[in-house]
């Protein structure tokens, strides 16, 4: 089934203010919508991830994350995402790890700039 | 014999003939102007205020007043450090706040940067749904 674009977008900013509003239930239900109504794009995932986070389920989000990975090798947000999780964890190495990976994958843009600045964070976690 | 009368009234003369001069000498003493400090005193206690406050506050006022006169005998000039130490501590202590108010700033600055660039991110995520 071919999932109109709009709405599928309209749905997932809807999650997102749900999400950011702390109102985890229903932006993980939109969220699962979603990736009932495109499967095959990571999109979903990483949203889903992005919840898992704010409600501190490391776990939880790493898994949704490996899940958007599995769908794209090459989703730059996707590896930033994973970095933070693994910054979290208490796993520097494997969060630059990730971090060059999205900024090989995307030197420019929103996604170079979140992995410059978890670059940063991480180079201030290790002096400190 | 020589009358004086003092400034209460009591004529002294009788008493003492010497206790008339040493009243007219107290009696002076108030409207003499008191010891100014040289012009070289003054400049060197000006000198020494401004440089004393570049490295503490406080410390070259205290500085510059001993210098130029300002404040006599020693227990003056220990009032006057212990004064100081007291604005140095309190300088301290103000520097210190400052320091941490302005670490506070950075790492607003960074968490609300942080919130932006991930926002940002995920917007571009979903713009390319369609692609």
């Amino acid at each position: 089934m071919q999932a109109p674009v709009d709405e599928v977008r309209l749905m997932l900013e809807v999650g997102c203010v749900y999400r950011y509003a702390r109102r985890f239930r229903e932006a993980r239900d939109i969220f699962q919508g979603v990736r009932a109504l495109v499967p095959t794009r990571e999109v979903a995932d990483l949203a889903l991830a992005g919840v898992s986070l704010d409600e501190g389920k490391l776990d939880e989000a790493e898994d949704y994350c490996r899940r958007a990975l599995a769908l794209n090798r090459a989703s730059a947000p996707a590896y930033a995402q994973l970095a933070e999780i693994q910054l979290l964890k208490n796993s520097p190495a494997s969060a630059r790890q990730s971090l060059q990976r999205s900024l090989e994958l995307s030197p420019n843009g929103p996604s170079a700039i979140l992995a410059k600045t978890f670059l940063t964070l991480s180079s201030m976690a290790s002096k400190s | 014999m020589n009358h004086v009368m003092a400034s209460n009234g009591v004529n002294s003369g009788s008493l003492n003939p010497d206790l008339g001069q040493i009243e007219q000498q107290s009696l002076l003493q108030p409207l003499k102007a008191p010891h100014q400090p040289g012009i070289f005193r003054t400049l060197l206690a000006g000198a020494a205020s401004v440089a004393g406050n570049m490295f503490a506050p406080g410390l070259g006022s205290a500085i510059g007043s001993l210098i130029g006169g300002g404040l006599g005998g020693g227990g003056a000039a220990a009032a006057g450090f212990a004064a100081n130490a007291a604005n140095l501590a309190q300088a301290n202590q103000l520097l210190a706040v400052a320091r941490q108010a302005n670490q506070d700033e950075e790492m607003v600055e960074l968490a609300s940067n942080l919130q932006k660039s991930k926002h940002e991110t995920f917007m571009s995520v979903i713009q390319n749904i369609g692609s």
